[in-house]
């Protein structure tokens, strides 16, 4: 049955929302008494779980959560306070359920007896003070207690319209006794006939007590009667037991995250549900889909606009406006598709005080996390391709960058080492900082292993920052001991790839003794880039905008040549270097006439450092669909990828890091290794970058 | 013939399952330089005549640059320059054949193209042994046709090495 399998899906992705929350409020349980929000999110993970466990029928997973649930229930009732251990003891308890979720989503049998030792320990704990506290919960405790009865209700859709709610005459009856519920959908029928109008749950229930008569059971029914189906009968002998740990409907259908039985539940229910749930679930790949064709009606409106714009003139004040309007909604309409792939990096963030948490155990470091800037929202692909790098680079500070706790007392530091992860949306971009306090980077140690490992000779003159990109080169690895904990045979330099590979990039910033900061700089999304056109020699080129600083017009006394062929310039006391974009991108200017006075885009690199581009024109702002090069070709240095315009044609995006660190910055045009005699021509043959 | 041309007996081809008798194959010929090659037809995904690219920074010659191919980008490889003649003088009357090769799209640049071959294996002799290895890799065979010989072009060997990655790392922070 599809439906079924939808529900599922559904439960199973709520099921990661729920342990998802669980982990992040779990570490923050201490001994002694605790918030009451945490102890009732972790009551709410494990309630819900169970109710839609008992749904599908994952009787394993119902049945652990019920025992589970059970513990916490007692925790947030105040009547059992965490000890020592305990806290642990629920994070345990939450890896375990995580597992058992996991199993049942693949449909598989989870390993034999996970589960049991703690469910011994969470028994032996709600053990002690179980006589009065699990007033209906714990069936498993065979309650000899007095005689009871069992009932059958099916509500009509009468009773629906009168208003009556059996959630409520549930919890009436509850309040005479033990009860032990369950809920039968096999009234149910398929989703496309279902009415949404019509009842089709029942429960059958079963109440023990040692003064329940036939009449207070009556009486719970008496609003009701003739609207529902009702049997109630006495239990002669208090042994026998039904349903013993499906979940509690009406209890369920508090919970907007229930399972299935409540999507499907009668009319009040539903209109509850629906007032509740303010976000849909969609497939991540029609959103793709969705974002794809925007892009391209972006290019097709452009193109078309293109071509008019040569017919219409000013006699046609209508038609312009007409289309201004059309270009207008196209761009909101892209704006509004991408923002729908936008999420909160908390998703992403909520994860590392776990991380922390167990890592400070193995290192027996005393480490606090401090997070910031949770609610900075970045493309979802994005947050998906940074758990890893983040997660090495905390390990990273906390095994490396963080000393030991007896090293920060002789340094005279705190014992309580810190880790801080914030994130800030910055000129376009997404920044994110995981910074530690500890000892820093050693230059003259990175140095040393540099030279060592021959990444870089004896008698390299390398500036500070130099010395610190070092530890991102393939072959560094830093700590002389390949711990468990971050020497995984993963390096910085598998950081720094992943990162690039999104179109970031990762710097660090150290300070001997003081700590170390690495900063990742990353587009806001992989689709779209605001950029500026250039042209040079006839050809035009794409400069991602948030790179601009300014635009200047060089005054010749201002711009010196250096012996070694490079040229810089002095701008507001500030030496840049500058770099010609023609003779970077090999241009033939033969033919194209030299403009009189050439223009400096002064861009600045992720490094904070600036350069100043030698351009012939700047021809406006345009937002651009990025284009990947490798997908059909492979990357060039220089250039960041393409980006398909206006007219249709491809334009080239330049990549200003990769501008600064190419070795052709000569203004005469010539390329270091093959010094052509026949200057402003280069031979575009040869070279295979 | 001309791109135009070259489309409809192609599409004509491929609707019509001109489906040859067991052991035969289609291929595409065409001309380039005053040399015959041909590609089998399953690996050609589109016709179209000459527009201007927009060429690559500090990449071979034979690479002409990319093209805007219904948003997707592809590089345009030049045929004879990439088998070392020269530069083709191109005009409106050039030819960029499409073809697929290891996931990837490439435009190859041609004269025109000629005709579609239905062509059984055994008459495709194997490429004798020369002095140039390297080049005659590019070849998986010779079809005498009529009097022409047409060399049939083994598209991994002869793109491979322009649309791999083979540079990493060549963005290190210190030289």
């Amino acid at each position: 049955m599809n439906e079924l399998e939808q529900f599922k899906q559904t439960f199973f992705e709520e099921c990661e929302e729920l342990l998802q929350r669980f982990e992040e409020v779990a570490v923050t349980l201490v001994a002694g008494p605790n918030d009451a929000e945490v102890l009732d999110d972790i009551f709410r993970t494990v309630h819900s779980i169970k109710a839609g466990a008992g749904a599908f029928k994952f009787q394993r997973l119902a049945t652990y959560c019920h025992e589970f649930e059970n513990f916490m229930d007692l925790v947030r009732g105040g009547k059992l306070q965490l000890v020592e251990g305990d806290p642990d003891l629920v994070i345990q308890a939450g890896d375990i359920l995580q597992d058992l979720v996991a199993a049942a989503r693949a449909g598989m049998e989870a390993q034999a007896g996970i589960e049991d030792e703690i469910l011994e320990i969470l028994r032996n704990k709600t053990g002690a003070p179980q006589s009065n506290a699990n007033a209906g919960a714990d069936v498993n405790a065979a309650a000899p207690i007095g005689a009871g009865f069992t009932i059958k209700f099916r509500p009509h859709r009468a009773m629906y319209e009168t208003a009556n709610e059996p959630q409520l005459l549930l919890h009436a009856l509850k309040s005479l006794g033990v009860m032990s519920i369950s809920t039968s959908s096999e009234a149910l029928p398929d989703l496309v006939k279902l009415d949404p109008l019509e009842g089709y749950l029942s429960w059958d229930i079963e109440i023990r007590g040692d003064d329940i008569s036939r009449e207070s059971v009556e009486e719970v029914f008496e609003f009701v009667d003739g609207d529902c189906d009702l049997e109630i009968n006495e239990i002669e002998c208090a042994s026998e037991r039904v349903a013993a740990d499906l979940p509690e409907a009406p209890d369920a259908a508090d919970e907007p995250m229930a399972g299935a039985a409540t999507a499907a539940s009668t009319d009040s229910k539903a209109i509850a549900a629906a007032a509740q749930s303010t976000s849909i679930r969609v497939e991540l790949e029609r959103i793709d889909r969705l974002v794809d064709m925007v892009g391209e009606l972006v290019i097709a409106q452009a193109m078309a606009l293109d071509s008019l714009s040569e017919l219409v003139d000013i006699r046609h004040v209508k038609q312009l406006q007409a289309l201004e309007d059309l270009t207008m909604r196209t761009r909101q309409l892209q704006e509004g598709v991408m923002a729908v792939r936008m999420q909160p990096l908390k998703a992403l963030f909520s994860r590392f005080p776990r991380v922390v948490r167990d890592l400070s155990k193995k290192l027996d470091k005393n480490v606090r996390l401090e997070l910031e800037g949770e609610a900075t929202e970045v493309d979802k692909t994005i947050i998906e391709e940074l758990s890893d790098p983040l997660t090495h680079m905390i390990r990273n500070c906390m095994d490396h960058g963080l000393e030991t706790r007896e090293e920060r007392a002789e340094t005279g530091k705190d014992e309580q080492g810190i880790v801080k992860i914030s994130a800030e949306h910055r000129n376009g971009r997404i920044l994110i900082r995981v910074a530690d306090d500890g000892r820093g980077l050693s230059l003259k140690r990175v140095r040393q292993k540099a030279i060592d490992n021959g990444l870089i000779d004896e008698d390299a003159e390398l500036s500070k920052e130099e010395i610190e990109a070092l530890i991102f080169m393939p072959g560094f690895s830093t700590a002389a001991a390949i711990s468990d904990v971050s020497g995984r045979g993963v390096g910085m330099d598998v950081v720094r790839r992943n990162i690039q590979k999104l179109g970031g990039r990762v710097t660090v910033e150290s300070e001997e003794g003081k700590g170390s900061t690495f900063t990742l700089a990353l587009p806001l999304t992989l689709a779209v880039l605001d950029g500026m056109l250039i042209s040079v020699a006839g050809e035009r080129f794409v400069v991602p905008l948030s790179t601009i600083v300014e635009t200047v017009l060089p005054d010749p006394s201002s711009v010196r040549q250096l012996p070694d062929g490079g040229t810089v310039m002095s701008i507001r006391g500030e030496t840049i270097r500058l770099i010609d974009v023609c003779a970077a991108m090999s241009i033939d200017r033969s033919g194209q006439p030299e403009p009189l006075r050439k223009l400096a885009v002064i861009v600045e690199t992720e490094f904070g450092r600036r350069i100043g581009l030698i351009v012939d024109e700047l021809l406006g702002q345009q937002q651009v669909v990025i284009k990947s090069l490798e997908a059909n070709y492979r990357s060039i240095s220089g250039v960041a990828g393409t980006a398909i315009l206006g007219d249709g044609r491809v334009r080239l995006i330049l990549d200003i890091d990769g501008l600064a660190a190419m070795d052709v910055p000569r203004t005469d045009g010539g390329q270091p290794s093959n010094t052509p005699t026949d200057t402003n021509r280069v031979a575009s043959g040869g070279q295979s970058a | 013939m001309t791109a135009e041309e070259a489309v409809l007996a192609t599409a004509e081809a491929i609707a019509n399952g001109r489906e040859a008798a067991p052991g035969q194959k289609q291929y595409v010929s065409f001309a380039a330089g005053s040399e015959q090659y041909a590609v089998d037809i399953m690996s050609v995904r589109e016709i179209k005549g000459w527009t201007e690219v927009t060429s690559l920074p500090n990449q071979p010659e034979h690479v002409r640059g990319v093209l805007n191919l219904r948003g997707a980008v592809l590089p345009i490889i030049d045929l004879q320059c990439r088998l070392g003649g020269g530069l083709t003088e191109t005009t409106q009357r050039h030819v960029i054949v499409i073809v697929a090769v290891m996931d990837r799209q490439v435009g190859l640049l041609v004269d025109a193209v000629s005709d579609i071959l239905d062509v059984s294996d055994d008459k495709i002799q194997p490429v004798p042994e020369t002095n140039s290895k390297e080049d005659a890799r590019v070849f998986s065979g010779f079809l005498t046709d009529e009097d022409q010989m047409v060399a049939m072009l083994d598209l991994e060997r002869l793109l491979g090495s322009e649309i791999l990655d083979q540079s990493q790392s060549e963005d290190t922070p210190v030289q």
